[in-house]
């Protein structure tokens, strides 16, 4: 039995033209990263700096900016190199092109994701 | 959309779908791909970081004859690989706008205009010469740094001593460590210490003060948060007047007002006696308890410290007795005591007090010469041990750190340098504050030195009490030597465009004795040199090549060439680094620490202890050191292998709050912000993170005064003030503020207000502690203007 | 541009059938397998969800296939 069927499952991600330059999706003037990202009223992720206080990250100073970048080279999504400047060894060691994102969860950074 | 985007994106998305759904990628998408999303380099080049006194060890990605991006050095006994927000964003200010890349000469009506390399060199040559002949030897002054390479470093201070017969070489460090180097000189003998961080990992008990080590040094504090979370049994105790990060790994809190801490330390002493956890046979065969001059017995020291019973204590400071109690029992007992302090001790009008009476605390317990056993002084800046502490350049010392005023020292000095007898003057020149103090115009009399070379420092916004000294900046003739336009460079009658570190290459010698090589990994933009080849093009023209012969613009060849000269100079000192040649140095992952007498030596874990420390066995050593002696403090004074107890007084900070200013302010670092933020404030993230200066306040402070989250206010002292917002945090201590000192805005450098009362021993001013009253002036105001002086003709009205 | 992630159940025997004709379908990569060989992780690269629902159609036509879930979509725009 042949059962196509198209199901969304989560994240259902829209990349507007913003995202492909590199630049922050909205005009951040000269606010802090985590004013507004704390704000349910205006990101719908805010438990994401709840998650970056509990983390190691957060101990040593490294904030938003380190990983995501800055208004005109931001990255929603850091790849490798975010990673290699503090973890070259574990980067390294990573096969081909998983993403450290991809296993440990962000923005708490435990050491493993769960896997199902 | 091109393909490696594309690929990028598939992989990430295939990537996040197969850990979701727990499919293993297939071997073709695991082959190691380009643009897998690592650092994409021509390669790596082996380093130091630019920032603080870690030391942590990095790579330089090169790519296009370009710095594109550092990482940590796994292999580094410092760092293991890890750096901090400031560390890994180095290339991302190395190529601002902003960069000086040709030299300036103030024009007749103040501007300052390019000029080639030969007329701005010629300039100061004349200019120097002129005032050498007309006011005296002493008119010229250098002015250096911390953060400077080794290389340059005594390539300056050799120019001066050697060639102008001059001890007028001063250095920020003065500023920073000066009351750490007398604290050690004091009571051990020797400056820096005797062990390294790898007592971090062994010790059971870790006592913290004027530090924000979380924030100052959070690499180091990574290293001992993550010793606390293996170890849970390792008790921390820190001892501070804000209650930062630093203080949530800690077992026991010690608060204080500020300047109160020696009678902290006085009273944990006097715990430790009177319950009888000291060391007994430590402190006879191994210490001696003196005022400076006379000897005391330890009854006599026991009288002396039961003024400061913790009861009486508590009473003088926020302190609660229980918890010194608490504390001195952890620290006598916990069989491995290691202490580490910053400019919280040291920037203070008794420092070199507070540093002998930690030395104290180790020295009663018997808390040295054993793993995780030391009382550890972090250094502040990259390069202040290696570059300016060991190479003497400082207005008393000599290479290897050795007095002006000690003929022997001056006589083996010269004979190295090979200049005639009785050139190094014994006389010591001026401290930084007194020096800055004396600066002027030439035709001022009161005024004798009329011209000064600083280098790679920003003092026009660095120096305390700054209304004092910065109409003598704009009176004197400065030459100014940095990479960015600063509010020094706006007083120079030259600015000379210079080689950031990875562009030249050089050693750097962090806290713990270690020496560690850059190697030059790029090009300087525009016509920007390495300071040491601007030292040794002034001293070419003022007639000084044979002692300063590196002289070439290979500045990797002429480093090499300064390193050795130099560590032919201490070879036979206990701070000798002879074995640590260049070779070694550029082949070392890690680096080499002091005392290496030899190319076989690994380098020295612990000093003092025969078997860990080569000084036992070196010439003019050991015929001193007793065979049967298992540790010595060799550079005794009195020749008898002893460290001293100090019996000092008590005295609190120069400044304390009154009716009319009624609150302390202590001054500090954030973690993502390096100094004077020349160069942090210029990485976006960074500078977004903290975008202007502020004043931190208790809420309790803040409802008394009626502020709000955000008012702006008026912060006077008796010197200046600040305009700064105001941000309301739990951390503070009721009557205690904090202002960072990174802002470049006049209006919030916090050194306008900060106090230049110094140490009377070591010269190192109080910027921790000022008296201060608060106006309120208004509601919030938008002032996260991320301020940088851009243009090196913008003029400073201060 | 339409990158979407999809996961294929493959019926009892179906799996080298169902490579076979997968390899012969444009847009298609194989990204993942699972060790006992019952799911397969495809990555689909389409112009649009016109095209993609074609080419899901297609799949859906190979007998060794049981079911094709799509996990995730991702929309972006050509530079």
């Amino acid at each position: 039995m042949k059962i196509v069927a198209i199901l969304c499952f989560t994240t259902l991600l829209f990349a507007a033209a913003a995202y492909a330059s590199g630049e922050h999706p909205m005009d951040m003037e000269k606010t802090e990263c985590i004013i507004c990202h704390s704000n349910k009223d205006v990101v719908s992720k805010p438990e994401v700096v709840k998650e970056w206080n509990q983390s190691r990250h957060s101990y040593t100073g490294v904030g938003c900016g380190n990983c995501h970048g800055d208004e005109n080279n931001f990255q929603e999504k850091p790849l490798k190199n975010a990673c290699e400047s503090c973890h070259s060894m574990q980067v390294a060691e990573t096969k081909g092109n998983v993403q450290c994102s991809g296993c440990h969860a962000v923005h708490t950074f435990t050491v493993h994701r769960k896997m199902r | 959309m091109n393909m490696t985007r594309r690929e990028m994106l598939k992989l990430s998305v295939a990537a996040s779908a197969a850990a979701a759904v727990g499919i293993p990628l297939t071997a073709e998408t695991l082959t190691p791909v380009k643009n897998s999303g690592e650092i994409d380099v021509d390669r790596w080049v082996k380093g130091v970081c630019r920032f603080c006194g870690t030391g942590c060890g990095v790579y330089i990605g090169v790519k296009a004859n370009k710095v594109v991006a550092m990482k940590g050095n796994p292999e580094a006994k410092t760092n293991f690989g890890y750096l901090c927000v400031k560390g890994s964003m180095i290339h991302k200010f190395m190529y601002h706008p902003d960069r000086l890349t040709t030299p300036l000469i103030r024009n007749q009506n103040g501007k300052l205009e390019p000029a080639t390399w030969d007329k701005a060199l010629d300039l100061i040559a004349k200019k120097f010469k002129d005032y050498q002949t007309r006011f005296g030897k002493n008119s010229v002054a250098y002015y250096g740094s911390g953060q400077c390479t080794t290389e340059e470093s005594y390539t300056f201070n050799k120019l001066w001593k050697g060639g102008f017969g001059s001890n007028y070489v001063e250095g920020n460090p003065r500023l920073c460590m000066a009351s750490a180097v007398a604290g050690y000189l004091s009571s051990i003998g020797s400056d820096e210490p005797a062990g390294t961080y790898a007592d971090f990992e062994s010790t059971k008990c870790l006592f913290i003060t004027g530090s924000n080590t979380s924030e100052a040094h959070p690499i180091l504090f990574r290293r001992i948060w993550e010793r606390k979370r293996k170890d849970p049994s390792l008790k921390i105790i820190v001892c501070e007047p804000r209650k930062t990060k630093t203080s949530d790994i800690a077992d026991l809190w010690l608060p204080i007002d500020p300047g109160t801490d020696l009678a902290v330390f006085h009273s944990i002493a006097y715990e430790i006696i009177k319950n009888g956890w000291h060391d007994k046979a430590y402190i006879e065969k191994l210490a001696r308890i003196t005022d400076g001059e006379k000897t005391f017995t330890l009854d006599e020291y026991t009288k002396h410290l039961s003024q400061f019973d913790a009861d009486a204590v508590a009473k003088m400071t926020r302190c609660p007795a229980k918890s010194i109690r608490q504390a001195a029992e952890w620290f006598a007992k916990s069989g491995a005591t290691m202490s580490i302090w910053c400019m919280g001790l040291n920037q203070r009008s008794r420092g070199v007090w507070a540093n002998n009476l930690i030395h104290n605390l180790h020295l009663i317990t018997g808390n040295f010469g054993k793993p995780g056993a030391d009382s550890f002084s972090l250094t502040g800046q990259p390069n202040a041990c290696g570059g300016v502490r060991e190479t003497g350049s400082l207005s008393h010392l000599l290479p290897g750190c050795r007095l002006v005023a000690n003929p022997a020292a001056r006589a083996q000095v010269e004979k190295a340098w090979n200049i005639k007898d009785g050139t190094i003057d014994p006389k010591p020149g001026p401290d930084t504050v007194e020096m800055f103090a004396a600066l002027g115009a030439e035709n001022d009399t009161s005024k004798p030195i009329k011209a000064i070379f600083i280098c790679t420092t920003n003092p026009a916004q660095s120096m305390p009490n700054l209304p004092k000294y910065l109409p003598n900046m704009q009176a004197g003739f400065l030459v100014v030597a940095d990479i960015f336009p600063t509010r020094t460079t706006q007083f120079a009658d030259v600015v000379l465009p210079a080689a950031f570190l990875y562009e030249k290459g050089g050693v750097y010698g962090c806290s713990e004795r270690r020496s560690q090589l850059t190697e030059k990994a790029v090009n300087p933009p525009g016509q920007a040199k390495p300071d040491i080849w601007i030292a040794a093009q002034i001293a070419k023209r003022m007639g000084h090549s044979k002692l300063i012969p590196w002289n070439g613009d290979d500045s990797m060849k002429a480093n090499e060439l300064a390193w050795t000269d130099y560590i032919k100079v201490t070879k036979d000192t206990e701070k000798t680094l002879w074995g640590a040649t260049y070779k070694r140095l550029k082949e070392s992952k890690e680096g080499i620490q002091w005392p290496c007498p030899s190319e076989n030596h690994p380098g020295t874990y612990k000093r003092y202890v025969r078997g860990m420390d080569p000084v036992f066995d070196m010439p003019g050593y050991k015929e001193k050191i007793p065979a049967n002696a298992s540790q010595y403090f060799y550079v005794d004074a009195k020749g008898e292998g002893k460290a001293n107890i100090f019996m000092r007084a008590y005295a609190g900070a120069a400044e304390t709050p009154n009716a009319e200013y009624p609150f302390f302010l202590t001054t500090g670092r954030v973690v993502e912000q390096w100094h004077t933020g020349t160069m942090t404030n210029r990485v976006p993230e960074i500078a977004r993170a903290h975008p202007n200066a502020y004043l931190e306040i208790h809420p309790t402070d803040a409802s008394k005064l009626g502020l709000k989250q955000g008012d702006m206010v008026e912060v006077t002292s008796r010197r200046g003030k600040n305009t700064l917002p105001v941000r309301i945090v739990e951390v503070a201590l009721p009557g205690v503020l904090f202002i960072p000192m990174h802002d470049q805005k006049k209006e919030r450098m916090v050194n306008f207000i900060c106090n230049d009362a110094v140490d009377g021993a070591s010269k190192e001013p109080e910027y921790k502690i000022a008296a201060v009253k608060i106006t309120r002036i208004g509601g919030p105001m938008d002032v996260a203007e991320q301020y940088n002086i851009s243009d090196v003709n913008e003029k400073f009205v201060f | 541009m339409l990158i979407t992630s999809s996961v294929i159940e493959v019926n009892d025997g179906g799996f080298a059938e169902t490579e076979r004709y997968l390899a012969g379908l444009p847009n298609v990569e194989v990204r993942g397998i699972s060790e006992d060989k019952r799911r397969i992780l495809l990555i689909i690269e389409t112009e649009d969800g016109e095209v993609l629902e074609k080419i899901s159609a297609e799949i859906g036509k190979c007998p060794g296939v049981f079911s094709l879930l799509h996990h995730s979509f991702h929309f972006d725009e050509d530079e």
